[in-house]
């Protein structure tokens, strides 16, 4: 470069310097920027946009991750106004999870926000969440009609009736060729879908359903994100990850603490993890945690307020616009009467279905070894535990000191006592004062290590492990705080399973506005995806819609229109 | 001027470096986090015994960088490991108070270790026929793995005591360590058949159906002599061809 500026105009040179060092720093700048954009991305699909009370709701959610490495668990939640009105954790499967859940008859009428993302994409804000908005009407609304018509939720820029285009940016037309445009009741229908090369490896949800007369103008949300560290929540592979931090009561180091996580078990089970310097913990829970209750707690004797996160800590601001293009009011009489004609003739075509994932369970028990059980029931009554561990725990000892108490096991290769770690029920508590009161009845059986055992780094230097009748770990009194948090479970799948209409006999009224929904439906070949349903009693217009995410992580959202009519064509 | 120039152009590289530094942490340090928050942590018993002897309770005395696989297929890796002979344990020497843990067994399905030389032998949980508790049908051990295949090749390093030495003017005695090596052939079915030594002539005879198939293969592969374990390697792939 020396050279070069020597043998040119000075001036020229160092203003031609100036600017490629300029145009270097922007492009640095800008390729940072783009970073901020999260490598995971959630798109979330429904059957329909419009429920009434006592509906369920079927979704789906399409995952894209750039560097494959797609989050195992994806969380869904329906909200309005900031409250949380179904939340779940869904396995991800083949990059895509989906279910269903029911709409209560509690619910207020609205627009809800149906919101999926995985535990990482919360490290970047609320611009993140895939988010789906819905309308529920709920009939035991006094005036649960006007609410959609008397401006609760304004209705002005008309020009967008058409729906969300927005989302349709870019997108190539897809194909979907119906055998004909007008099908009589209980008829068949059969449809093929002709992907695009560019949407060849997209996921997507189909759904057939009665047109309504209502689209959402979803409103772009304002990032609420508050911290710039984009590994705070930690990707979730393999098994779930509970967070949390420490916080003093009074004044004290909250860096460096060991926190304790344990649960009821038929053994005695122990994981834990030091604080880091701003109290933070995290522990990675295999799937031998979900839908267990831990209970977390600090080692010592120290006051530490445990917080740990909630997952569905979502805030969303603003509200979506509704949009009304027709009679809605009709419209949800008509679904209101499909529902009674359904429930009266107890048609239900929401199929539960096993879940055939195979989950790696892995227990921390404390030992996997035999050791030394005694069952009191098989010996005289005794009152308390003291009298318990004088009778028949040779190598346990509990005296008197400061009005407390003090248990010690004796280690017979190092000939000291030290002081066990006590398990009650699988779960560790904090001091032998919390199982005094245990008497021979309560208590199945004790099994003793009276030598020193690691988990990890820590050393155990003996275990008394106690085992009660009747869940006695749930009337023990804690004397510092502790944490009980129940895991999430893992939501069963579900279908719509579409019915064979034409098997039903003609006096038995089928009136279904859902037609079929297929919520996770990929090409790959090329080749046209070949569908097939039977309409239902309901006339009307129908309209076939796909929804999904492209490979390059655009959602796209399309449909073709069909009459259903009782004339013959 | 110049200077300016020279001075902007040095905070725009080290901006661009710091830039870049920021995605590459940005972009690892979840995977850190996430590895330091899911790997399992090894669990066993304090391990106190101290050898007195002639010879050594380990396979290879020194501690060794090693990965442990556990019985749920996690791996613990780059861990100080010393596989004991003798109790046919592996031990575990704790990186922050220097503690030898003895794993437990049920939880460790599989280790490898890396050897000074930078080679890596690998053990394996076997289950093999019991030929000392006449009680149990058979018994898990730990052997190197050999050879992986359709038949493979295992070898049981084990450590017995062969005798004792009088030591310290006949006041003490001392106990003498021994490898002894035992192989086990492994079959597809699960069934292993075990044999001290390896001798051309005893190993045909464990197929007494292929007999003429086995000594015809052997012949082709050149493998005449059996001395060492890369002679059984190559013997196990001949069988693993045939059977």
């Amino acid at each position: 470069m020396i050279f070069l500026i020597s043998g040119l105009n000075k001036a020229a040179m160092f203003r031609n310097l100036f600017l490629l060092l300029i145009f270097s720093f922007f492009v640095s700048i800008a390729s940072f920027a783009g970073n901020a954009e999260p490598a995971e991305k959630c798109f979330v699909s429904t059957d329909r946009d419009v429920y009434v009370a006592g509906d369920f709701v079927y979704f789906s959610v399409n995952i894209l991750n750039k560097e494959n490495k797609i989050s195992d668990y994806v969380y869904v939640s329906l909200i309005r106004n900031n409250s949380i009105i179904f939340k779940g954790c869904l396995k991800v499967d083949n990059y895509n999870a989906n279910g269903s859940f029911y709409i209560t008859d509690t619910l207020t009428s609205g627009v809800y926000q149906l919101i999926s993302y995985t535990n990482c994409m919360r490290n970047y804000g609320t611009s993140a969440l895939a988010i789906k908005d819905i309308i529920i009407a709920n009939r035991f609304d006094n005036e649960y009609k006007d609410i959609f018509n008397l401006g609760k939720i304004s209705s002005s820029d008309s020009s967008l009736v058409n729906g969300n285009t927005a989302r349709n940016d870019n997108i190539p037309v897809v194909d979907i060729k119906l055998n004909k445009a007008l099908f009589a009741p209980r008829e068949k229908v059969s449809y093929s879908i002709i992907l695009p090369e560019e949407l060849r490896k997209s996921k997507f949800s189909v759904s057939v359903r009665q047109k309504s007369p209502v689209s959402i103008i979803h409103n772009e949300l304002l990032n609420n994100e508050n911290n710039n560290d984009r590994c705070f929540f930690l990707p979730e592979k393999d098994g779930l990850v509970l967070q949390g931090t420490l916080k003093m009561v009074n004044q004290g180091n909250i860096a460096d603490k060991i926190v304790f996580m344990s649960c009821k078990d038929s053994v005695a089970n122990l994981q834990y993890t030091n604080t880091n310097a701003e109290g933070n913990f995290s522990f990675f829970l295999n799937p031998y945690y979900i839908g267990k209750t831990v209970v977390l707690k600090v080692q010592g004797e120290e006051n530490f307020e445990i917080a740990t996160d909630s997952k569905y800590d979502v805030l969303l601001t603003g509200i979506d616009k509704l949009m009304i293009s027709g009679d809605l009011s009709s419209f949800l009489d008509f679904s209101q009467k499909c529902m009674t004609i359904q429930r009266s003739y107890n048609q239900t075509f929401r199929r539960e279905v096993l879940n055939n994932y195979h989950f790696e369970k892995y227990r921390p028990s404390v030992y996997l070894k035999d050791c030394e059980t005694v069952k009191p029931a098989d010996y005289m009554y005794l009152p308390d535990f003291r009298e318990i561990s004088r009778e028949l725990l040779p190598f346990y000892r509990i005296r008197e000191k400061n009005d407390d108490f003090v248990g010690s096991i004796f280690d017979e290769e190092n000939m000291y006592f030290s002081v066990p770690y006590l398990f009650l029920d699988g779960v560790l508590l904090e001091h032998v004062r919390q199982i005094m009161y245990l008497d021979s009845k309560k208590i199945n059986k004790i099994q003793t290590i009276h030598n020193s055992r690691f988990i990890g780094n820590l050393n155990l230097p003996g275990i008394l492990s106690i085992y009660t009748n009747s869940s006695e770990i749930e009337n023990v009194k804690w004397k510092y705080p502790i944490r009980k948090i129940t895991i999430d479970s893992i939501m069963s799948g579900s279908i719509f399973q579409t019915p064979e209409i034409i098997s039903y006999p003609r006096n038995i009224p089928v009136y279904l506005q859902l037609l079929s929904w297929e919520p996770n439906v990929t090409s790959g070949t090329g080749n046209p995806i070949e569908k097939s349903f039977y309409t239902s009693d309901c006339t009307g217009t129908f309209e076939i819609v796909i929804t999904g995410i492209t490979d390059k992580g655009k959602g796209f959202n399309l449909s073709k229109t069909f009459q259903v009519s009782q004339l013959r064509n | 001027m110049r200077k300016i120039i020279y001075l902007f152009f040095l905070a725009i590289i080290g901006g661009n470096n710091f830039i870049s530094n920021a995605q590459d942490l940005n972009s690892c340090n979840c995977d850190t986090l996430l590895t330091k928050i899911t790997e399992p942590k090894l669990i066993g018993d304090l391990f106190q015994q101290q050898q007195i002897g002639v010879g050594s309770q380990y396979y290879i005395g020194d501690w060794l960088k090693g990965d442990v696989l556990l019985d749920n297929n996690y791996v613990v890796k780059n861990k100080n490991l010393r596989y004991n002979a003798f109790f046919d344990r592996l031990i575990w020497l704790t990186p922050e108070s220097f503690q030898q843990v003895k794993l437990d067994p049920g939880l460790v399905q599989g280790f490898s270790l890396t050897t000074k030389l930078g080679s890596t032998i690998s053990f394996k949980k076997i289950k093999i026929k019991d030929e000392v508790r006449i009680t149990s049908d058979s018994v898990f051990i730990y052997a190197q793995v050999l050879l992986e295949s359709n038949v493979s090749l295992f070898a049981h390093r084990k450590i017995e005591i062969t005798g004792n030495e009088i030591a310290q003017g006949g006041t003490h005695f001392l106990d003498v360590y021994t490898l002894k090596n035992i192989y086990y052939f492994k079959f597809s079915n699960g069934k292993t058949i075990g044999f001290k030594r390896f001798r051309k002539h005893d190993i045909i005879k464990m197929f007494p159906d292929k007999k003429e198939i086995i000594k015809g293969k052997l012949k082709e592969a050149g493998q005449h002599r059996f001395n060492t374990e890369a002679d059984l390697v190559n013997v196990t792939r001949v069988l693993s061809d045939i059977l």
